[in-house]
């Protein structure tokens, strides 16, 4: 199963710089709310609701992040792929900063969706070729070919 | 001598295994000494591992076997299966 179709290439954010874990919540807010207009005025509670989730346990691992929530009245799942080279403190559990970050919001009844969204990213991630191609990336078409690519068949 | 320990549990919480269980097991599969997987219907994961755990996909109903081995497999055994058995402490949508 593959999502990289939800993926457009507005979804991809290289060079982010953002200086730290709740400065990232807010860049990918940004991007979520750039891919979904109804976000928009909801930018507020969609960053609350990151932030919520980030304190019921980091979903940091393998130097990759999946900041995660569901909304109310949402009516589509969007995700956003930010590729940060420096790296961030994301309290992992394995104390790695995170280099690539995969955040999605999805309506409130997906549950099976969802799990099947999580396995999808966690089996990318757990390549070990994944984050050093993703820090290479020059275009998000890079990035798209990318989870195509490693994207369990 | 190294202890091996198998438990059948089921994932009863109506989520599934998403991330907030699997960040539970990890941390409770951590405090063992023991190596400690779960073996799904068509992989297994290391039960020490967030990405591995939640590559299982598995929702409400699925049916895994953990298996430990180590001096205190047992007790890590038991810690993981009390967990599975409470849902991991959800309280039905969250």
């Amino acid at each position: 199963m593959s999502y990289t179709d939800l993926l457009k290439k507005k979804a991809i954010l290289l060079d982010v710089d953002a200086g730290d874990g709740d400065r990232i919540l807010e860049v990918l807010a940004d991007g979520l709310c750039n891919l979904d207009p109804e976000l928009v005025p909801r930018r507020g509670e969609l960053l609350d609701a990151l932030r919520e989730r980030e304190t019921l346990g980091s979903t940091a691992a393998h130097m990759v992040a999946i900041p995660h929530v569901k909304l109310p009245g949402v009516k589509k799942v969007s995700i956003v792929v930010a590729v940060h080279q420096a790296g961030v403190d994301f309290r992992a559990l394995d104390g790695e900063l995170v280099h690539v970050f995969f955040s999605v919001v999805r309506p409130e009844e997906s549950a099976d969706e969802h799990l099947a969204i999580l396995r999808w990213i966690a089996d990318i991630a757990q390549h070990q070729d994944f984050v050093p191609f993703a820090r290479q990336a020059t275009e998000p078409s890079h990035i798209i070919d990318l989870l195509a690519e490693f994207s369990p068949a | 001598m190294a202890d091996s320990v198998v438990r059948e549990v089921e994932v009863v919480n109506p989520l599934g295994i998403h991330a907030r269980p699997s960040h539970a097991i990890v941390s409770t599969a951590s405090r063992f000494a023991a190596a400690v997987q779960l073996r799904g219907a068509d992989r297994v994961a290391d039960a020490r591992s967030i990405l591995s755990v939640m590559t299982l996909g598995a929702v409400q109903g699925t049916r895994l076997r953990i298996e430990a081995q180590g001096a205190d497999a047992e007790a890590a055994a038991d810690a993981l299966a009390e967990l599975f058995a409470a849902g991991f402490h959800e309280r039905g949508d969250s």
